[in-house]
């Protein structure tokens, strides 16, 4: 599981919004490339409040 | 685990007790007695093993042998009536991962194949493990492949999941 702080800290394009919305924007965005959605969470797993996990 | 096999034998009446046998132990055979049919097969399933007779019509075992090494990392077991210990070590040299004389008792051939089994399995590194991940990193960094395709991704949406991979496969 990685923390939502952890992931936004490491994508250099987000730490300039600094906004926690922009990232949960981004994730629905890879999930749709991905063929799924959050109602689907097949390779991108929501952990409510924390982060996300990835299944690769 | 239930291993799958390939196996490329031309004399059919072999190949059906010994199917018939592994079967017993959950171990699901193919068979091709056409080498050419068996090599197509190869490329386009993937099959955990590969049991392989050197005689056999229109195409020499050990050209088969050489040429699925060039393209695959399958585990190949020769089994052959050739008894010259040339052909042995030129299987070998090429890339099979065993050698088994016939003829043999089936038990025999079903050790030997969860013996290559085990090894195959401990020497797979984490690289070859990560392979059979969806989503991969290009070797050079540059982008992402999700099921050997090229995703197309934003900066910001390339960072994240790059990151989240990185982060999960490491």
């Amino acid at each position: 599981m990685i923390p939502r702080s952890e992931l936004i800290g490491n994508a250099p394009s987000l730490n300039n919004e600094n906004d926690s919305r922009s990232l949960d924007v981004l994730i629905s965005r890879i999930r749709t490339k991905l063929g799924e959605s959050s109602k689907e969470q097949r390779h991108i797993v929501s952990i409510r409040g924390i982060g996300y996990r990835l299944q690769p | 685990m239930n291993p799958n096999i390939i196996m490329i034998e031309d004399d059919i009446e072999l190949a059906q007790i010994l199917t018939d046998f592994l079967k017993k132990y959950n171990v699901t055979v193919e068979n091709y007695d056409d080498p050419y049919l068996g090599i197509s097969a190869l490329s386009l399933k993937r099959y955990d093993l590969l049991i392989l007779d050197l005689s056999l019509p229109g195409m020499d075992g050990l050209e088969i042998c050489k040429e699925v090494r060039t393209k695959s990392d399958i585990p190949i077991i020769i089994s052959s009536a050739r008894s010259d210990v040339e052909d042995k070590i030129i299987g070998l040299e090429l890339g099979a991962d065993d050698y088994l004389p016939k003829p043999y008792e089936p038990k025999e051939l079903y050790a030997r194949i969860m013996s290559v089994l085990r090894r195959f399995k401990r020497g797979l590194n984490p690289k070859e493990i990560e392979k059979n991940h969806d989503l991969k990193i290009s070797n050079d960094n540059g982008f992402i492949l999700f099921k050997e395709k090229e995703l197309s991704l934003t900066r910001a949406e390339f960072e994240v999941l790059s990151y989240m991979i990185k982060k999960t496969t490491a």
